[in-house]
C-alpha cells in the first residue's frame, strides 16, 4: 500500500496544460471584447457619489464665469504684445525691434537718388507687415496667448528682419555697381 | 518576481479603465492555462474556450472586486473552476447522453495531438487518459484536488457538497486511480 502522498507527489511539477485552443481564438476574444456593452462606471461608494452633483454645481458656475470674463473682460485687453506672455518673449520682442531699428537706420543712410525707390519699396512692404503685426496683437489676445499665434509673431519679427536683410544687399549692390560703372566710365 | 507582479498590476489598472490592448495582453498571458482548467473539466474543446473567454470578459468587468488578496492567476482561475463546474452540471444534467459523446469527443482529441505531444509529455498523457477513464465524479474531484491543488474547503464550496462527502470522493478517487495507474504500468 503506498502512502496517502503518492499521488501528491506524482503530480508535482508536471505541466497539465498541454491542449491548445483553437487558432483563432484570440481573434475571436478582441471581437467579444469589442462587442460587449461598454463597460459600467465603476461605482464607488456613496460619499463620492453624493458629491457629484455638488461637483457638477460648482463646474457649471466655473464656466459661467470664464465665459462671463471673456465676454466682458477681453473686449478690453484685446490687444496684447508679445511681452505680456513670458520674459522670454519680452527678450525676444526686444531683440527683434532693435534688430530692425538698426537696420532700418542703415538703410535710411544709404538713401540715395538710384536707391530710393528699392527702399520706398521696402518700407512699404514693411509697412503691411507692420499691420499684419498689429492683426495678431489683437488676435494674440483673442485666442488667449496662442501658441500658434506666438509662432506667427516671431515668424513676422523674422520676415521683416529678412526684408531689411535684401533690402540692404539691394542697396550696396546698386552702390558698388554705380562705383563700378563710374569707373569704368573714367578709364 | 516582483517585477512580473508589479507588470501585471500596472495592466490591470489599464484593464479597468477598459484600455484594450492590455486587455488583450493579459488574455494572451493567461487564455492557454484557463483554456486548460475548462478543458480539464467539460471536456469538450469547444465548450472550454466559450468558458476561456466569457471568464475573461466577466474578469474585466468586476475588476474592481479584485482585491489582490490572491494573485491575479488565481482569481481567474477560480472564474473558470466555477464557471465550468456550473456548465458541467448544466450538461450532465440535462443530456445523459452527452457523456458517452464527450467520451467519445475527449478521444477525438487526444488522438488529434498525440502524434506531437505524446514525445512530449508522456508521463502527463497517461496521467490524463487514466483519470478520464475513472468515475465522473471521481475524475472531476480529483482534477479539482491533484491538478488545480483545491484543498477539501475549496472543493466542498466550488462542487457545493458537504466536507464528509468530499472527503469519502477524493479517497475512493484516490483508490481507484491508484488501482488504474497500477495495471496500466504493468
Amino acid at each position: 500500500m503506498k502512502t496517502n502522498n503518492d499521488l501528491k507527489d506524482l503530480f508535482e511539477g508536471l505541466d497539465f496544460d498541454i491542449a491548445e485552443p483553437s487558432s483563432s481564438h484570440e481573434d475571436r476574444f478582441r471581437e467579444k471584447l469589442r462587442q460587449r456593452p461598454q463597460k459600467k462606471k465603476p461605482q464607488h461608494n456613496g460619499v463620492i457619489n453624493m458629491w457629484v452633483p455638488v461637483m457638477a454645481i460648482a463646474a457649471s458656475f466655473l464656466v459661467a464665469v470664464l465665459i462671463f470674463q471673456g465676454v466682458f473682460t477681453y473686449p478690453f485687453s484685446q490687444e496684447q504684445k508679445l511681452a505680456n506672455v513670458s520674459p522670454e518673449m519680452k527678450q525676444t520682442q526686444d531683440f527683434y525691434s532693435s534688430v530692425i531699428r538698426t537696420e532700418l537706420a542703415a538703410i535710411q543712410e544709404q538713401k540715395s537718388p538710384e536707391t530710393e525707390a528699392v527702399i520706398n519699396d521696402a518700407l512699404a512692404q514693411l509697412e503691411i507687415l507692420e499691420k499684419d503685426y498689429e492683426k495678431l496683437e489683437k488676435d494674440l489676445g483673442e485666442s488667449g496667448q496662442d501658441q500658434r499665434v506666438i509662432f506667427a509673431m516671431i515668424t513676422n519679427f523674422q520676415k521683416r528682419i529678412d526684408l531689411l536683410k535684401m533690402v540692404v544687399e539691394k542697396v550696396n549692390e546698386i552702390n558698388t555697381l554705380n562705383n563700378n560703372s563710374h569707373e569704368n566710365n573714367t578709364i | 518576481m516582483t517585477l512580473t507582479t508589479t507588470h501585471i498590476d500596472e495592466l490591470l489598472e489599464k484593464c479597468r479603465r477598459g484600455d484594450e490592448r492590455a486587455q488583450m495582453k493579459i488574455y494572451k498571458k493567461y487564455s492557454k492555462a484557463m483554456y486548460n482548467v475548462a478543458l480539464r473539466i467539460v471536456k469538450d474543446s469547444a465548450e472550454a474556450e466559450d468558458i476561456m473567454q466569457e471568464c475573461f470578459l466577466k474578469a474585466f468587468d468586476k475588476l474592481e472586486t479584485f482585491e489582490g488578496t490572491s494573485t491575479f492567476g488565481a482569481w481567474l482561475k477560480k472564474i473558470v473552476v466555477n464557471h465550468s463546474i456550473g456548465i458541467y452540471n448544466k450538461n450532465t444534467r440535462h443530456t445523459e447522453v452527452r457523456y458517452e459523446d464527450q467520451f467519445k469527443h475527449a478521444a477525438d482529441d487526444s488522438e488529434g495531438i498525440a502524434s506531437e505531444e505524446e514525445e512530449q509529455n508522456p508521463k502527463v498523457k497517461m496521467i490524463l487518459k487514466t483519470m478520464e477513464s475513472l468515475k465522473e465524479n471521481y475524475r472531476v474531484a480529483l482534477t479539482l484536488h491533484l491538478i488545480e491543488g483545491y484543498d477539501y474547503e475549496e472543493i466542498c464550496e466550488i462542487l457545493n457538497i458537504t466536507y464528509a462527502n468530499c472527503r469519502t470522493t477524493i479517497s475512493r478517487a484516490k483508490e481507484s486511480l491508484r488501482t488504474k495507474l497500477l495495471s496500466y504500468e504493468n
